[in-house]
C-alpha cells in the first residue's frame, strides 16, 4: 500500500525576505559514488546553465520548453546512485540532506512510501510567492536519487517533460 | 597466397607508420577505435568525440611508435583507458538504447533484439569487465592480450570474463 | 564457441565511425598544430616578406586557437545541455510517478 501525504504547498510555506540558502550535497552522499555501480553526478550553476541554454534548440518544441524552464533557473544538482546491493546507504545519510530542508522556507509536500520500501519526498520552497526551488529524495532498496532544482519552478511544467528530446521515461 | 597477401598488408602499414601516414592510419584503424569507443559507451556522440581525440593523440605520439602492432596495441590501450575515465568522469547512467542512434553500417545481426540485450546487460558490467568483453569480442583478443592492454592481471581479467558471461547467460537465462 | 559467444561477436562487432569521420579528425590535427616559424638569414632588418610571413603566420596560429576556443565552447555547450536535460529527465520522471501514484490512491478512495 501506498502512503503519501500532501500539503497545501502555499498555505505552509512561510514567505521569506531573503532566498534561503541552496542544498549542499554532504560529503557522505557524494562518497556513495564509490560504492554504487553506477552513479549521475550533475553539477550545473549559472554560467553553465546559461551555456546550455544557447545550445538548447528554440526550433525545437521540447527543447524550446526545456530553454524557458533553465532560464529561470540559478542551479541544478543531480546525484543518483545505483548500487549492486540493498544496504549501501543508510537513511541517517538522507537526514543530513534533510536536515537542511527543516528551514522554514522549505516545505514537505510530498511523503510517499511503497511497501516495496520505496520512499520518495519532495520539499519546496518559496521566494516572492513563487515556488524558488524544488527537492526531491527518491530512496529504494537499491537506488538512490537526489535532484535540487535552485530558482523559479513549475513543478506542472516540469514534470510533463522527459520521453522528450530523445530521452526517454526512466523505466520502472 | 595468403601468407603473401598478409606480408604486402604488413609492409604497407609498416611504410605508414615509417613515413606517418596519419591518413592511411586513420583509415585502417577508425572502425576499431570509433568500435571500441561505441560498445563501450553506448552513446554515438561521445565515441566520435573520444575517438576523433584518441586519433589527435595518435598524430602527437606517431613518433614514438615502432611498428604496425604497435600502433594497434598503442590505439587498444590508449581507447580502452580513455573509455574508462570518461565514464568515470562523466557518470552517466545509461537510461535505454533507445536514446542511441543506429550507426550508419551496423553490423548485421540475426536477432536485433538479443544485440540490443546483450548491449544493455553489458552495459551493466562494471568498467573494466565491460571493457574486456568489448575487448574479446570485438578485437578476439586473449585474455593475456586483454590484460596487457588494460594493464591488469590476467587473472583478474579470466575471472571478469567469467564472471561477466556466467550474468549475461543467467539474465538472458541460457 | 557457445551460442552466446558467437551472439556477442555478432553484437560487438567493429563499427563505421559516421561519414566524414577521418576529415573531422584532420582538421582537428590540422587546427592544434603549431606552426613553426620560418628561419630565414636577414641582412639584420626585416624584409616585406618576412612582415608578411609574420602576419600569415600569427593569423594562422590565432585562428587556431579561436577554433579550438571554439570547438572547446561547443563541447562544454553541448555536454552542459545534455546534462541539463539528463537533470530534467530525472526530476520529471520522480514528479509523474508520485502523480500517478497520487491519483492511483485518489481513484481508490
Amino acid at each position: 500500500m501506498t502512503k503519501i501525504f500532501l500539503t497545501a504547498a502555499c498555505a505552509l510555506l512561510i514567505p521569506m525576505a531573503a532566498p534561503a540558502q541552496t542544498l549542499t550535497i554532504p560529503e557522505r552522499i557524494e562518497n556513495l559514488s564509490a560504492k554504487a555501480k553506477e552513479s549521475v553526478n550533475i553539477t550545473l550553476d549559472g554560467p553553465l546553465l546559461q551555456l546550455a541554454g544557447q545550445f538548447l534548440n528554440s526550433g525545437n518544441s521540447d527543447e524550446r520548453a526545456a530553454k524557458e524552464i533553465v532560464s529561470k533557473l540559478r542551479g541544478i544538482h543531480v546525484r543518483s546512485f545505483e548500487f549492486a546491493r540493498e544496504g549501501a546507504y543508510t537513511d541517517a545519510d538522507l537526514d543530513a540532506i534533510r536536515s537542511q530542508l527543516k528551514s522554514p522556507a522549505w516545505a514537505r509536500v510530498v511523503d510517499s512510501r511503497e511497501d516495496s520500501g520505496e520512499h520518495t519526498q519532495i520539499f519546496v520552497k518559496l521566494e516572492n510567492n513563487t515556488l524558488g526551488g524544488v527537492v526531491i529524495l527518491s530512496a529504494e532498496r537499491t537506488e538512490l536519487s537526489i535532484v535540487s532544482i535552485d530558482g523559479a519552478i513549475d513543478l506542472k511544467q516540469l514534470s510533463t517533460l522527459g520521453g522528450k528530446f530523445g530521452i526517454p521515461y526512466i523505466p520502472k | 597466397m595468403g601468407t603473401a597477401l598478409a606480408a604486402d598488408a604488413r609492409a604497407l602499414e609498416t611504410a605508414a607508420v615509417d613515413t606517418f601516414d596519419f591518413d592511411v592510419l586513420v583509415a585502417r584503424h577508425q572502425s576499431m577505435v570509433f568500435g571500441i569507443a561505441y560498445h563501450y559507451l553506448q552513446d554515438r556522440p561521445a565515441a566520435e568525440d573520444l575517438a576523433q581525440e584518441v586519433f589527435l593523440q595518435l598524430h602527437h605520439h606517431l613518433g614514438r611508435l615502432e611498428s604496425a602492432d604497435h600502433v594497434t596495441f598503442w590505439l587498444r590501450r590508449v581507447t580502452a583507458h580513455r573509455c574508462i575515465d570518461y565514464r568515470r568522469q562523466h557518470r552517466f547512467r545509461l537510461l535505454s538504447l533507445d536514446r542511441i542512434a543506429e550507426p550508419a553500417h551496423e553490423p548485421a545481426s540475426d536477432d536485433p533484439l538479443l544485440s540490443r540485450r546483450l548491449h544493455a546487460l553489458v552495459g551493466e558490467l562494471p568498467p573494466h569487465a565491460r571493457m574486456a568483453i568489448v575487448l574479446r569480442y570485438q578485437e578476439d583478443l586473449t585474455p593475456d592480450e586483454i590484460a596487457r592492454v588494460l594493464g591488469r592481471p590476467v587473472a583478474t581479467v579470466k575471472s571478469q570474463l567469467q564472471r561477466a558471461l556466467k550474468t549475461l547467460r543467467k539474465k538472458l537465462r541460457i | 564457441m557457445t551460442h552466446l559467444d558467437d551472439e556477442l561477436r555478432r553484437a560487438f562487432a567493429r563499427v563505421d565511425p559516421p561519414r566524414g569521420f577521418a576529415a573531422r579528425v584532420r582538421a582537428r590535427v590540422a587546427a592544434s598544430a603549431p606552426v613553426a616559424p620560418n628561419r630565414r638569414e636577414t641582412t639584420g632588418a626585416w624584409t616585406k616578406a618576412g612582415w608578411a610571413m609574420a602576419a600569415t603566420l600569427a593569423i594562422a596560429v590565432g585562428s587556431g586557437v579561436w577554433f579550438r576556443a571554439q570547438e572547446q565552447r561547443r563541447a562544454q555547450g553541448e555536454e552542459a545541455k545534455r546534462q541539463v536535460l539528463l537533470s530534467l529527465n530525472i526530476a520529471s520522471s520522480k514528479l509523474r510517478a508520485i502523480e500517478t501514484k497520487v491519483n492511483h490512491q485518489e481513484r481508490e478512495r
